[in-house]
């Protein structure tokens, strides 16, 4: 193989003396699938009208199947494999290819018919309205089978498995406190300083305590640890999940008889119903603790001034409200990251697009869910 | 040892046509030793089958070779070109004139067979898309597979039709060069001499050399021009089956005359 850049596919037609109707078609270059370009089709246009064709391959320089393929395409049956006389392999490679160039035309012309848009548009609409009622049905199936497991839990306490428990435990819990302790420690500065800002122009800066302490602890701590837990855990959850199912593990420990909801759901979502709330309760503490450091440098008031006014004027209420909802937050974001799992297929991009969903719908559940917390307690004038 | 090596490569002067020249090749993970001082030459238009025990560093060879998992030690030349030397740019015409199918077939599982098959030529080639998937169905009809396959995912495949979605894509840039391992495990007899008998003429009509790794002994009789035997750390001998078969190295003679050895024999005589 000679060194260098090598010349690409190219032919040149020459009129043969004499004849009408005959030419003559001198190939040159590499008739490889990396030299073709657009030879084939150029090739195909300019000899539409030749009835014969003569061909001289004593340029060519490589030749493969790819090539081969592409004189096929441009030629028909206008030459035989007797063009390539003298180059044997080449030969060989025409005879081969001229041999099943047929059967693929057939299927090209067979696969060339397809169904009116409208027809495929309707069928789109069908095929989506179906599906959406498929997932409907798996999902209400797996609310059922998950509620079913939790009361089989309940009474029967030696089917909790303790060891990924424990595992999953430290891995969603005690592993998230930075990032949920820091999130919090900065939104409650935050709040601090708007608050702060605001209530200067009527004179009672003094009142960003009691703003801090019922913002952190009824709405910012559970929510942005539930955020957090929803980027970390339900992500992960689906990643485990999916690629477990992939590699058909899911389907080895059924048939071991082991059910995929005792070891791999259930663990998660007690894990995760264990410690979120005891990760918020850090969290409010980060939150009222970034609030105070701002309080203390720009009031002026130090910690005894802080904690009394905590306790005289904001109600303990404010602190079982805000963690009365994170079970439930816990609960969502365990089950959609499992059930996103479970769903994966068998290739690599359903399972992006699974992890992509499952994050979206947890953070999604997480402001319903709060939503609905928040009209409940309206009502109950809390 | 360095030295020898350089002496070997200056001496012999036609190694530019020679698709695998390997000297003193070492491998070494942690404390553990696998390959130590391998030598293996393969020779053009030859197809060589690599066989040897579990742990034996099949695998590692082939993954040196591929630069996938640079070695220890050693040289590895290709076509004449020392590949644990080039640069990312040169390597990359060189890459195009090999096909390697891999054991599991590691095929995209996002994409279509056919638009498997398509991807080396979407890389390197630069094709009409109809033109591309007409070569993508020649190489298929040239594999066997069914054209019908042509748009369903990998997910959907038999094993046997995995392994020849994986073979027509090595193939599709035409190399010079296909490694191949472990092509028949996993397919059922049948299929696998079929696939045999497909590699054999693939690599007669193609002038294809081929490098494989594999334990199928009817494999070994049914297409190897020659065997090269892995153990104690280096390609301890390197023949046709038939002269193995006399070799009094213990793990060959073993291998040949086992049970199951005894039988591919008397079916390969």
């Amino acid at each position: 193989m000679p060194k260098g850049q090598m010349p690409k596919a190219d032919f040149a037609l020459k009129t043969s003396d004499g004849a009408e109707a005959a030419r003559l078609l001198v190939l040159t270059g590499d008739w490889t699938a990396t030299g073709l370009r657009d030879v084939a089709e150029r090739l195909k246009k300019a000899l539409t009208r030749a009835q014969d064709v003569q061909v001289d391959v004593a340029d060519i320089g490589r030749f493969d199947t790819a090539g081969a393929y592409a004189l096929k395409y441009a030629l028909g049956d206008r030459a035989s494999p007797e063009i390539f006389a003298g180059h044997e392999n080449y030969r060989r490679i025409y005879e081969l290819i001229d041999g099943i160039s047929p059967e693929v035309q057939t299927q090209i012309s067979e696969s060339g018919r397809s169904a009116s848009p409208l027809v495929n548009f309707l069928s789109g609409i069908g095929q989506k309205t179906l599906s959406f009622l498929d997932d409907a049905r798996r999902f209400t199936r797996f609310l059922g089978e998950t509620v079913t497991f939790i009361f089989l839990t309940i009474l029967n306490p030696g089917r909790i498995r303790w060891t990924p428990l424990v595992a999953q435990m430290q891995r969603t819990g005690l592993e998230a406190l930075i990032v949920v302790g820091v999130a919090n420690f900065f939104v409650g500065a935050v709040v601090a300083f708007l608050g702060i800002l605001q209530l200067k122009q009527f004179g009672v800066s003094v009142f960003a305590v009691e703003l801090i302490g019922i913002a952190v602890l009824r709405e910012f701590g559970p929510v942005i640890a539930a955020v957090l837990m929803a980027g970390r855990s339900a992500s992960s959850f689906t990643a485990e999940v999916g690629a477990m199912k992939m590699n058909q593990e899911i389907d080895a420990m059924r048939v071991m008889g082991i059910n995929p909801f005792d070891a791999l759901v259930l663990p998660r979502l007690f894990a995760m119903i264990i410690t979120m709330p005891l990760a918020t309760f850090f969290g409010m503490m980060a939150g009222l603790f970034g609030g105070f450091i701002v309080v203390w440098t720009t009031l002026g008031y130090g910690p005894n001034f802080f904690i009394q006014r905590m306790t005289d004027y904001v109600p303990f209420v404010n602190y079982f409200v805000g963690l009365i909802k994170v079970p439930f937050f816990a609960a969502a974001i365990a089950l959609i990251g499992c059930r996103m799992g479970m769903e994966v297929k068998e290739d690599v991009i359903s399972l992006g697009k699974q992890v992509t969903s499952s994050v979206v719908q947890a953070i999604f559940a997480i402001i319903t869910i709060d939503a609905i917390f928040a009209i409940m307690f309206n009502g109950f004038d809390f | 040892m360095r030295e020898e090596i350089k002496q070997d490569m200056t001496t012999d002067t036609d190694y530019s046509q020679t698709p695998i020249v390997v000297r003193g090749l070492r491998n070494q993970f942690g404390k553990h030793i696998v390959h130590d001082g391998l030598d293996l030459t393969v020779s053009k238009g030859k197809i060589i089958g690599v066989v040897g025990g579990s742990g034996t560093g099949k695998t590692v060879l082939l993954n040196a070779i591929l630069g996938l998992r640079p070695p220890t030690g050693g040289s590895i030349h290709l076509f004449g070109e020392d590949v644990l030397k080039l640069s990312e740019k040169k390597r990359r015409p060189l890459q195009a004139r090999f096909g390697v199918l891999f054991q599991s077939g590691a095929l995209f599982s996002a994409l279509t067979v056919v638009e498997n098959i398509c991807v080396p030529l979407t890389e390197y080639a630069n094709l009409s898309p109809k033109l591309m998937r007409e070569i993508g169905l020649m190489k298929m009809t040239l594999v066997g597979l069914p054209l019908d396959a042509a748009d369903k995912m990998p997910s959907e495949l038999s094993g046997g039709m995995i392994k020849r979605t994986a073979l027509a894509r090595a193939l599709v840039l035409d190399p010079e060069v296909l490694f191949l391992d472990e092509p028949t495990a996993g397919l059922d007899p049948i299929g696998a001499a079929a696939f045999d008998k497909l590699i054999r003429s693939l690599s007669d009509n193609l002038d294809l050399t081929v490098f494989m790794i594999t334990h199928d002994l009817d494999s070994l009789y049914a297409i190897c021009d020659e065997v090269a035997v892995l153990a104690d750390r280096k390609v301890v001998e390197i023949a046709p089956p038939k002269i193995l078969e006399q070799s009094t190295h213990p793990w060959i003679h073993e291998y040949f005359h086992g049970p199951r050895g005894r039988n591919a024999l008397t079916k390969g005589s």
